[in-house]
């Protein structure tokens, strides 16, 4: 069944449909959230309400106006902003550095010089996403992960196209500048 | 982007600081840029080497990107398949219209329709078995109908049609 079915059956209450949107997108959905937010809990809160979102707003999706994928993410978008401004908070330290510890811990077992590296590159990538601002991580983590185009990632962020592309050139440069230089040190 | 076609078709060449922007804004995958712009940039790779090493540090910049490792969540399709969803609420023109025209079935998709189409007449049938709406079979005019038949039948019309 195509999204349109699938969202017309969620409209009548079929939560057999529900059941099978929710395989569809959830890992999209909380793959970005985290991203965001940068938290496990924060996530699978957000990630519950964008499908509770979906079963009681379904009525006001418009096909002809955006794919359902870039509708999700828009109201996970919002909540996540939401969730940030209401928490004045964006990811902390702690957070960060637990998932750098998760990122080690996987490839401890690793002891070839080559990949001590690049576990190092990839921590600082890490933290340096996370200390982006929340715009220019959200335009990053849509056009790379997420696969949008520029187009859909400036309609999910409620943006225009040459605001979006301003976000996306400032955080390449920063994660350039920031990987250039350690490249250049070692 | 157009805005950037035109204004960049104006020149032919790409300079380093035009490069670093497209780079930054398109990214390091030169088919994804406007032509024009990609067409300049390759030019310009051609000539520059620090143009070239920009390009390499973008290209491994999205590489650690892609590499990224995905986060897990044990659990939580369950927990958002569980959670308790309102009931919906339709409206009996909502229902009717759902009932009438099905989005599944192919039979029901015409004889529930054809049925309601055919409701008023049965209606109209029903109805004129119960209710006379003012003719009265007993009537006594209805009767001088019979009468005036059997007299009509009987009215010699030839006499006038032969008169001079």
């Amino acid at each position: 069944m195509t999204d349109e079915e699938l969202m017309a059956a969620v409209c009548r209450g079929d939560q057999s449909a529900y059941q099978t949107l929710v395989s569809q997108h959830l890992k999209a959905i909380s793959h970005y959230a985290f991203r965001i937010l940068g938290s496990h809990s924060d996530t699978e809160d957000i990630a519950q309400e964008v499908f509770l979102k979906m079963w009681v707003n379904a009525a006001q999706w418009q096909p002809q106006k955006a794919k359902l994928s870039t509708w999700l993410h828009r109201i996970a978008h919002n909540l996540c902003i939401d969730f940030l401004r209401k928490h004045k908070r964006m990811t902390t330290d702690s957070e960060i550095d637990d998932e750098a510890d998760s990122e080690g811990s996987s490839t401890s077992t690793q002891e070839s010089t080559d990949q001590a590296s690049g576990d190092k590159r990839m921590q600082l990538l890490l933290a340096e996403l996370h200390r982006l601002p929340e715009a220019q991580r959200s335009a990053i983590m849509l056009c790379h992960f997420s696969g949008f185009s520029n187009q859909e990632a400036a309609d999910i962020m409620s943006l225009s196209v040459k605001a979006l592309e301003s976000q996306l050139a400032r955080a390449r440069r920063s994660l350039r500048s920031t990987l250039g230089e350690t490249a250049n040190n070692e | 982007m157009n805005n950037d076609e035109s204004h960049t078709a104006s020149h032919n060449t790409m300079n380093k600081q035009e490069f670093t922007t497209a780079l930054d804004t398109y990214g390091s995958d030169l088919g994804s840029w406007p032509s024009v712009l990609a067409a300049q940039a390759n030019a310009l790779l051609v000539t520059d080497s620090e143009a070239r090493q920009l390009l390499a540090q973008q290209e491994s910049v999205e590489q650690l990107l892609e590499q990224m490792p995905q986060p897990v969540f044990p659990g939580l399709q369950n927990r958002v398949l569980q959670q308790p969803l309102p009931a919906k609420s339709q409206s009996w023109a909502e229902q009717l219209v759902d009932w009438l025209i099905p989005e599944q079935g192919f039979s029901m998709q015409w004889w529930r329709p054809l049925s309601a189409a055919c409701l008023p007449m049965l209606v109209g049938i029903v109805m004129s078995n119960y209710f006379t709406f003012g003719v009265d079979v007993a009537d006594q005019g209805f009767q001088a109908w019979d009468d005036e038949l059997v007299m009509l039948s009987l009215t010699d019309t030839s006499e006038a049609a032969t008169l001079p």
